[in-house]
């Protein structure tokens, strides 16, 4: 983490060493906590860490740092480019640079690509997921030597380092002409379809609720056949509101009420869905029950709507709305799923 | 009865009188109101690129310098963690 920033923090300090700006006050070692995925955790790399973090210092880790993490997640670990950097002859950097000697001396040897034992896409920010894997693929541990005199580890991760921190200058460079980003991460189409289910306002019983731009299948075995196999339906959200449709928690009576449901049937041809009860403190459930029950429905998302209006007849206070969805067998009856949530509104 | 099952490691936070003691001096003699000499402290965001006049700025327009050297980084990136051995 240390290394990224303070790599970006030279470039800036160089740059603006005569204008009198704050960069003069930020110190190159704030950020080391980051390596190993802090202490040692191996969570977050400290290189996918440092980045944004540097970004933050210039107000763009919004604009950017979804997309270094993407960057480093989808990428072919170790890169070329460092390697080129040092071996080429570009007599602007190497060992032979005038301007560089004393960088080059101090610094270890970077290994030459073609001898480089693996390249590896993480397919996961995590320290410990991305070294792991690497590791695996070259066949070392993180403290095999290599004949340049460094580990095979390091050498890995410094490469990918100096590659993110170049990779992150080249997208501020393009944000500072074009207020974008000049790489956009898109999620993969695999964890998207999980998100469809799986997000921040989904139904904590049914499709736990998560915040995640990360592979889901490095972690999670997450094929429908397996983990959602006795899975047919989710019941997202269960709601009141107005006569017109515009959500409403507290009615009085003679007042229009609409009982809303959002649910998702998953897979295709096979789903029946009705209600076998919905109770509210006054005869809607009954209403409810005969609206649905002849429907036949496809995999989809479904929002339906029961218009009733609150009843004199009804008890003041607190109300509930359960609604129980079952899911069956078009063709054989047999019942496949059932869920239900619960909702409350006020009556005044 | 209440069971006694607070056995974090917070305790440490809690109640003695070197921690008290700490906090209450903390409070009383370094955390007051800042002095002037805070006022010089960096300000957020800080400039990435400069403008076409060659003022310092971080709003991006299409007549901007841009300040780094992608390869530059690289390199410098690359000093760092090898020769600091710090990741």
């Amino acid at each position: 983490m240390q290394s990224v920033v303070s790599g970006l923090m030279q470039g800036f300090k160089a740059a603006f060493a005569s204008d009198g700006t704050d960069w003069d006050f930020i110190p190159y070692d704030m950020l080391t906590y980051g390596g190993g995925g802090i202490g040692g955790w191996g969570t977050l790399c400290g290189i996918a860490n440092g980045c944004p973090a540097l970004c933050n210092l210039i107000g763009l880790h919004g604009a950017l740092g979804s997309d270094i993490l993407g960057h480093y997640s989808s990428t072919e670990w170790p890169p070329a480019s460092l390697a080129d950097i040092y071996w080429d002859d570009d007599p602007t950097y190497g060992p032979s640079s005038a301007g560089y000697s004393g960088i080059w001396s101090a610094a270890k040897t970077p290994i030459p690509d073609d001898e480089v034992l693996a390249k590896v896409i993480p397919y996961s920010p995590l320290c410990h997921i991305s070294i792991s894997k690497w590791c695996y693929a070259a066949g070392v541990n993180l403290g095999s030597p290599n004949p340049y005199g460094f580990t095979h580890k390091n050498d890995r991760c410094g490469k990918i380092a100096a590659e993110m921190a170049g990779y992150t200058a080249e997208l501020i460079n393009y944000y500072a002409l074009n207020g974008a980003s000049a790489d956009p991460y898109a999620i993969p189409a695999a964890t998207a379809d999980c998100l469809t289910c799986h997000y921040t306002g989904s139904n904590p019983n049914i499709a736990p609720a998560q915040i995640t731009k990360m592979d889901c299948a490095e972690c999670h075995a997450v094929t429908p056949d397996a983990v959602h196999q006795g899975l047919r339906m989710i019941v997202e959200s269960v709601w009141t509101a107005d006569g017109s449709g515009t959500p409403k928690n507290t009615f009085t009576s003679g007042d229009p009420i609409q009982y809303k449901v959002r649910f998702h049937l998953l897979g295709a041809g096979f789903s029946f869905v009705k209600t076998a009860d919905s109770k509210v403190k006054d005869s809607a459930a009954v209403k409810m029950l005969k609206l649905i029950k002849s429907d036949t429905l496809v995999a989809a998302t479904y929002e339906w709507t029961f218009s009733d209006t609150i009843d004199p007849t009804d008890a003041l206070g607190t109300a509930k709305v359960v609604m129980k969805l079952k899911c069956f067998d078009y063709q054989g009856g047999n019942l496949l799923d059932k869920q239900e949530m619960k909702y409350k509104f006020t009556i005044v | 009865m209440k069971k006694e099952t607070d056995l974090s490691r917070r305790k440490f936070l809690k109640g003695s009188v070197i921690g008290a003691g700490a906090l209450t001096a903390g409070f009383a003699g370094g955390l007051g109101v800042p002095g002037t000499a805070h006022a010089s402290l960096p300000v957020l965001p800080l400039p990435y690129c400069k403008d076409s006049g060659g003022t310092p700025t971080n709003t991006p327009n299409a007549s901007n310098q841009t300040v780094l050297d992608p390869d530059d980084v690289r390199v410098m990136t690359w000093w760092y963690y090898s020769s600091q051995g710090k990741g």
